[in-house]
């Protein structure tokens, strides 16, 4: 071996070149041609290394460990193919080991929406029973005995001796306890499920709302307003209005029913009725007989109060079209929001 | 409720179109939608006053400031009615019953316009003289009612809540035990239930020449008492419930002989009977300028309030604080100061209020722990792959009962359907009713989770519930994972308890419906706080699962006094570490966790970290043997281990091990 007319890059490329047509069959003969321990040309080449001039020894070394190494390299990496696929690596199309992406409730998704919108302008967030008696339900509500929401047509009553409990109607009960517990001024938001006698496409007995509540000295109709126009369009984008229609809540007064521009369409679609405008929520002034319940003083707190379900603008926003799709938990269904 | 456009338009002076009309109304807070020539509105329950044709003409006037029509009327005198009597027991259930007897009526088939009328609104005509009562609730909605006079006993009527034994056959043909609801008598027994529907025994028929009217007021609450009881939902009730116009009674009764006499001249107007116990006074209010300014946010200017409560008749007066009003008869839910104030703002329109931001200082957020802790497990559970589910919080009873130990849910009396009999104690229940519905679809591995309120007693704890179900058949080539489903679920909620900073453990005992060794309860500290593992037979069978399905369900009530963890580095050291495998093999019973904690207690010098890698069982150990290969991580803070150091150490804990477990090393 004479390491004089030896030269690494060009024996690489040799190398690389043979490597790459040889065929398995002859993929051993090749292999002891170069790593043989006794006659291979690496064997050779180390021993040819002894006998090199002094001042060639060091590059010399380097280069042929180098050289020795890569081809070792390749070897391993080049072992005979048992089938097609691993004598081209891996099947890059298979799919990957992937862990699951989770998905969190559209319900969820979108109280959320409305509570971070709600907390991070100062609302405090309150959870109360769902198994309310009459007086949080209704009385303090300045709901009387004669009103017909009282009747089992509408409310889900729970069996006991004192005939007092039911299963909340509304979230506004544990706006009465907040209220009993805290002092004006405040804002507030009370989350969770309610329930009614009800049950087709668009309603379900068991639905959840979103009630808010902001109390103190000053408040009128126009903070009403103008808070409900910032949470709809930080609900519904930049573009949406809101319309206040008169309505009648026992609880509020005056009291209306807020519109909310179509964010579907400009001119009329099936989803807004053809009128441009989709019924949002209900809302109000507190009554100051539900002031008077609590011991506020109405002359000097005013308040207004407004509540809005969750399940309506949840259909709306991802387009579910029978609102018990929301209680089934198909996977189908809820695989569509591991996305939003 | 209908309403005939031609039928409203004929009480208004240029009367708006349909679609100008149906806008009017919506503008003033009655829904209303155009249904083909007419008008559908849905009332809130406080506008009786717009349940008729001329009330909704009203509103359209009032709203407008145009004049209205006035209907015709009778013009002649009226003699007081003499040989009967007409009482109220009590004052407060009928302050006022005004009783008109005509004789030579006939019972004939009312005229073609009358017949129009009614059929335009989807009534049905009977005879001339039912049919006018029918046409006076859909034009100034006041129920009124219409007795053979013949019929009545004694020349007497009498409000009076039927005694025990009495009974009452109401115009529909059904039979009614009376007592205790408030009814109309005559001198022998009820003829009528006051305010929701006639008897049979006194109704009008061919043969009636004798007709004596009924106009009364009857007290809101007992009507409805006795229509939701009777199961009764006529046009009657549904006003008297809500309000009639006492200041329109006698305008009912003029307008009724008008009509009958244009039809049948010789009819004979016997006379009235106006039994009025507590006469109707227009209440007065006082509204004051600072409150409606206080309440709106804006400031009207006095002659805009002035036009308005003239234009809804509320006879304004201008006083120093305000204005003094009196509000018509037919504003049932006109009583204070506020109401006058919105029934203001409902003609003015909402337009014209400003929209601001409430200025106030500060936030009132103060955030909850619990609330903030269950958002946190379910970010967390999202994270690791698990899907948030919503199910119903009533539910069958059967189902609700395999999960509780024992006592009573709270039942549900007036449920939809036998599903949603009881408030479930767990989760799980309904829970799992939806994933059997998703396994019977075909969809059978799932990662759900709930977080919710249950219903114990009188408490309502929040519970998180886990279900993890596995397609063992799946033909899908990276389910490669033959682990028993235990050590699955028991991964989420060691993971979740890390998170939350819990130290949690688990006992071998568990309730019914787990199954006893392959699932577990939970503790944290001395506190039982669920279980988790596999279901039991009886309720795999009940769900009628097929495949491997594992449960938790947790109160997560101790989140609300619980502090959340908060990172607390320590200093990290940068010395070299180092590993040391060792695998003990032991009898097959004793279990992997209590190996680990012994070693844990000797508290090995320098172990930074005990990790398991690996159990095994079989081949070439002997049979009822296990091999339990544990990784050792040893670091010392400010210097590098010699081998001898941990040598030392480790021989400490292997012949600790052995002692207490007869392990031998496995080489």
């Amino acid at each position: 071996m004479d390491l004089s007319t030896w030269n690494y890059e060009a024996s690489l490329a040799d190398f690389n070149q043979r490597l790459a047509e040889v065929s398995d069959a002859d993929l051993e003969a090749l292999r002891l041609e170069y790593l043989g321990k006794k006659n291979g040309l690496c064997t050779q080449l180390v021993t040819a290394l002894r006998n090199a001039p002094r001042e060639l020894k060091p590059k010399l070394g380097k280069d042929i460990n180098l050289f020795k190494k890569h081809i070792e390299q390749s070897f391993k990496a080049r072992k005979p193919a048992k089938s097609a696929q691993k004598a081209h690596g891996i099947d890059l199309t298979l799919p990957g080991v992937r862990p699951d992406l989770g998905s969190v409730h559209p319900l969820s998704m979108t109280l959320d929406a409305m509570l971070d919108y709600f907390s991070r302008l100062g609302y405090d967030v309150a959870d109360g029973p769902e198994i309310e008696n009459n007086f949080y339900n209704f009385e303090a509500l300045n709901t009387p005995a004669s009103h017909p929401a009282r009747d089992d047509a509408d409310t889900f009553y729970i069996e006991d001796p004192s005939g007092d409990l039911l299963l909340r109607t509304q979230t506004s009960g544990t706006q009465i306890r907040y209220m009993e517990t805290h002092q004006p001024p405040f804002r507030m938001v009370a989350p969770g499920k309610v329930f009614r006698r009800d049950d087709d496409p668009t309603h379900s007995p068991m639905f959840h709302q979103l009630e808010g509540l902001v109390v103190g000295e000053g408040i009128h109709f126009g903070h009403l307003k103008g808070s409900l126009e910032d949470f709809a369009r930080h609900m519904f984008g930049e573009k949406a209005n809101i319309r206040l229609r008169p309505s009648y809540f026992p609880f509020t007064e005056p009291s209306a029913e807020v519109d909310v521009s179509c964010v579907f369409c400009e001119e009329g679609c099936r989803i807004c009725g053809y009128t441009t405008w989709i019924e949002i929520l209900g809302c109000g002034m507190v009554d100051p007989n539900v002031f008077k319940a609590v011991g506020y003083d109405p002359e000097k707190v005013t308040g207004f109060a407004w509540g809005i379900g969750i399940e309506r603008v949840a259909m709306l926003k991802y387009a579910i079209p029978d609102i018990r799709y929301l209680y089934q938990n198909d996977r189908r269904f809820l695989d569509q929001f591991k996305v939003g | 409720m209908y309403f005939q456009y031609e039928w409203v338009a004929q009480y208004l002076e240029n009367a708006p179109t349909l679609d100008r009309m149906m806008d009017i109304l919506n503008a003033t807070g009655l829904e209303t939608e155009r249904k083909g020539d007419g008008l559908e509105i849905e009332h809130t329950i406080n506008r009786p006053d717009a349940m008729s044709h001329y009330g909704v003409a009203r509103e359209i006037a009032v709203k407008n400031g145009s004049p209205l029509r006035e209907p015709k009327l009778f013009g002649g005198d009226i003699a007081a009615l003499e040989g009967w009597t007409i009482s109220s027991d009590d004052p407060a259930m009928c302050p006022q019953y005004m009783g008109l007897l005509v004789e030579n009526v006939k019972a004939e088939p009312s005229p073609q316009w009358l017949v129009d009328r009614l059929t335009a609104i989807e009534q049905t005509s009977h005879n001339f003289l039912v049919d006018l009562t029918n046409f006076l609730l859909w034009e100034f909605g006041h129920p009124s009612h219409a007795f053979d006079a013949d019929k009545l006993a004694g020349n007497q009527l009498r409000v009076r809540f039927a005694e025990k034994g009495e009974t009452l056959t109401t115009l529909d043909g059904n039979d009614h035990k009376a007592e205790g609801y408030l009814c109309i008598a005559d001198a022998e027994r009820p003829v009528a239930f006051a305010g929701v529907m006639g008897g049979a025994n006194s109704e009008v028929d061919e043969n009636t020449t004798r007709l004596l009217l009924e106009l009364a007021a009857f007290d809101p609450v007992q009507v409805r008492y006795t229509g939701r009881d009777k199961q009764i939902h006529s046009d009657a009730r549904h006003r008297f419930e809500r309000g009639i116009d006492r200041e329109n009674m006698d305008r009912i009764i003029r307008r009724f002989l008008h009509l009958l006499l244009e039809q049948q001249p010789d009819a004979r107007v016997i006379g009235l009977l106006d039994m009025n116990v507590a006469p109707f006074e227009r209440k007065s209010l006082v509204l004051r300028r600072q409150r409606l300014d206080q309440l709106l946010g804006i400031s009207l200017p006095d002659e805009q309030v002035m036009e308005l409560l003239q234009r809804m008749a509320f006879r304004p007066e201008k006083i120093d604080q305000g204005w003094r009003v009196l509000p018509p008869g037919y504003k049932v839910d006109v009583t204070r100061e506020v109401d006058v104030i919105e029934e203001l703002i409902r003609f003015a329109g909402f337009d014209l209020l400003t929209s601001e931001l409430p200025a106030m200082g500060g936030s009132s957020y103060r955030p909850q722990p619990l609330l903030v802790g269950e958002r946190l497990c379910r970010g967390v559970l999202v994270g690791m792959g698990l899907q948030q589910a919503v199910s119903f919080s009533f539910a069958p009873e059967d189902a609700e009962a395999l999960f509780a130990a024992g006592g009573e849910p709270m039942r549900v009396r007036n449920p939809m359907n036998i599903k949603q009999a009881v408030m479930r104690r767990n989760i799980l229940p309904t829970l799992l009713a939806c994933v059997a519905t998703n396994a019977k679809r075909g969809l059978r591995r799932q990662q759900l989770f709930e977080i919710g309120h249950v219903f114990d007693g009188g408490r309502e704890p929040h519970h998180l519930a886990m279900v993890l179900g596995f397609d063992r058949d799946r033909a899908s080539w990276f389910e490669g994972d033959q682990q028993h489903p235990f050590y699955h679920i028991k991964g989420f909620v060691e993971a979740l308890a890390e998170r939350l900073g819990l130290a949690l453990t688990f006992r071998s005992d568990v309730p019914a419906w787990l199954q006893q060794g392959e699932a577990v309860s939970i503790y944290l500290g001395e506190r039982l706080i669920g279980g988790m593992g596999c279901v039991s037979s009886k309720i795999v069978k009940f769900y009628e699962f097929d495949q491997p399905l594992v449960v938790a369900e947790l109160s997560l009530d101790f989140l609300a006094d619980h502090d959340l963890p908060l990172p607390n580095v320590t200093e990290l050291s940068d010395q070299p570490a180092m590993r040391q495998d060792m695998a003990f093999v032991v009898d097959r019973h004793h279990e992997v966790g209590a190996i680990q904690q012994h070693i844990l207690g000797l508290n090995p010098e320098f172990l930074e970290l005990l990790e398991l890698f690996d159990v095994y069982e079989g081949k070439p150990l002997e049979k009822g043997k296990k091999s339990v290969g544990f990784r050792f991580h040893f670091r010392a803070k400010e210097r590098t281990l010699v081998s001898e150091e941990v040598a030392k150490v480790m021989e400490t804990v292997v012949e600790s091990v052995r002692k207490t477990f007869g392990a031998v090393i496995r080489i």
